[in-house]
């Protein structure tokens, strides 16, 4: 970031524009020189409500699971204790899930799934919002195992500690692990995602990397190759019925015109 | 020719959308860092909407009066964006919404003081060279005073004056100043660059207290504020005049019923001189 000019602000005036935004973030009672004190406290409850605001439109499950007390106790401490470097408001939340983590607030609150809740919400609106990309000619009927993929380029792969997909059926803290999800946004512009294992993780991260020069032919002589015959003929068969599936959910739009 | 836009909200965004050509406003406003880098459905939405009106940017983040450095990363957002949707009005905040790096989101008062002043003016001259436009800087409300040593039309003023910039003049905003901090809102408007209004906004506001009003954009416009801005008109050339309507959103109707009694104000005032925006 370039730096302006050199300040004209005198240190005082710097001191007492600090002491403001320090008054409005804590909870401390407090001066700042040359204000109505009564008058301070509307600053302090106007950015408390646009930040619990932003927070809590961007989280709503996580603060459905939190009790209201350690929702607010939670944008508290992180009006007080971190400081946004961000200008955007809506890509302000994303802050939280590094504020959480390095505060420890899974044990605090004994929610050991929680960081990973944040993140998959998250996940959700930045999927949502991502800029529109020029997307590359495609042909939708293309024989898309013998010609370059075109992808979905709105999709994320997450990996999670926790099936945060069945957050509202079980109890989920129990059941640590190692969970697969992709994340996409539809032509409509709704996000869904889809579960996966580690091999169809694994299957999708790879075909998205090298779909700009091989298909996946190629990719999967090269993946199976110290496999027999048979296997990778059943697993070729296999990769063929998965990617139908990712054409049908639109991850895969087709092939390269 | 209309005159008196309206400020998008994603709230209002089907009414926006599916308004008759005849009794929709003369143009939208909208925050340029609420939609920067925005796609998908939104980014949708933001391209018919440019395609329907003409749009005008009023800026939250820019933070011209703190004490840290600007941020020209963001700056260059905002550039980029201001230039893809072709928006020749760009305005934001006499304020600060930022410092020691932290950004809080809300319009914080600067002291009016002849440092900031000098501070600000080198700071508004930077970004209009950057932006290659002049920007129209708002008159904010405030519920206290800041370490002041100067007035705050003596502050604005110098401002104005020493930077070149243009002036937004939020007529609610002095309305809710005036009643806060107890001075006369025509004697304060007759002091300022009237020459530099470029823009004016309306909105409603919520009396809190016995002697404190909020500036929400959350309620109608009420009578005296009105009255304030008819006996503004008669001091300005015709500019464009926004509704600001940021929550607690009656039907669009309510809604269009005050864009319309501010344009038979501004078509009253300003008669044949209208131009679009």
């Amino acid at each position: 970031m370039e730096q302006s000019a050199k300040s004209n602000l005198r240190a005082e005036t710097i001191k007492i524009q600090n002491d403001l935004v320090e008054y409005c973030r804590s909870n401390n009672d407090g001066n700042v020189q040359g204000t109505r004190q009564d008058r301070l406290p509307n600053y302090r409850r106007l950015i408390h409500t646009i930040i619990w605001e932003a927070l809590s439109d961007a989280y709503p499950i996580t603060r459905s699971i939190l009790t209201s007390v350690q929702w607010d106790e939670l944008v508290d401490d992180f009006i007080s204790n971190h400081r946004s470097a961000e200008p955007q408001l809506y890509k302000m939340p994303f802050s939280l899930i590094a504020f959480v983590k390095n505060n420890d607030y899974q044990k605090r609150f004994s929610i050991p799934y929680l960081i990973d809740l944040l993140t998959f919400e998250w996940v959700e609106i930045e999927v949502h919002t991502m800029q529109d990309q020029e997307l590359l000619s495609f042909n939708p009927q293309g024989d898309f195992m013998s010609t370059n993929l075109v992808f979905n380029p709105y999709q994320r792969i997450l990996t999670l500690n926790y099936p945060i997909h069945q957050l509202r059926t079980m109890d989920i803290s129990m059941n640590a692990g190692s969970y697969f999800y992709n994340v996409y946004r539809q032509p409509n512009g709704t996000v869904q995602y889809m579960e996966l294992n580690a091999f169809t993780r694994n299957l999708i991260q790879q075909f998205m990397l090298h779909s700009a020069e091989y298909n996946i032919n190629e990719i999967l002589l090269t993946l199976l190759k110290d496999l027999s015959l048979e296997m990778k003929v059943s697993i070729t068969d296999e990769v063929f019925k998965f990617c139908l599936l990712l054409k049908e959910k639109g991850l895969i739009l087709g092939t390269r015109d | 020719m209309k005159n008196v836009g309206l400020g998008f909200r994603r709230d209002l965004t089907d009414d926006i959308l599916s308004l008759d050509e005849k009794i929709q406003p003369a143009f939208v406003e909208l925050a340029p860092e609420n939609w920067a880098g925005v796609g998908g459905y939104w980014g949708n939405v933001m391209k018919m909407i440019a395609e329907k009106y003409p749009i005008t940017c009023h800026g939250l983040s820019l933070s011209i009066g703190s004490p840290d450095p600007l941020n020209w990363e963001f700056i260059s957002i905002i550039k980029n964006f201001l230039k893809t949707y072709n928006i020749q009005i760009y305005s934001e905040h006499l304020s600060y919404s930022q410092s020691n790096n932290a950004h809080l989101f809300d319009l914080l008062p600067i002291p009016f003081r002849e440092d900031a002043v000098k501070h600000i003016v080198s700071r508004i001259k930077e970004v209009q060279d950057f932006l290659e436009m002049p920007i129209a800087l708002e008159n904010v409300s405030y519920y206290t005073p800041v370490a002041a040593e100067m007035t705050e039309d003596e502050f604005i003023s110098a401002i104005v004056s020493e930077s070149g910039c243009n002036l937004l003049l939020d007529v609610n905003n002095v309305y809710v100043n005036a009643f806060n901090h107890q001075y006369d809102a025509k004697k304060f408007i007759n002091k300022l660059p009237l020459d530099k209004v470029a823009y004016i906004h309306m909105a409603g506001h919520e009396k809190v207290a016995e002697d404190l009003i909020i500036d929400t954009h959350g309620q109608a416009i009420i009578a005296d504020v009105y009255e304030l801005f008819d006996w503004t008109l008669e001091r300005i050339s015709p500019v464009p005049v926004l509704l600001e309507r940021d929550f607690n959103f009656p039907e669009m109707g309510e809604i269009l019923e005050e864009v319309n009694q501010l344009e038979q104000i501004t078509h009253r005032q300003w008669n044949n001189q209208l131009k679009a925006i």
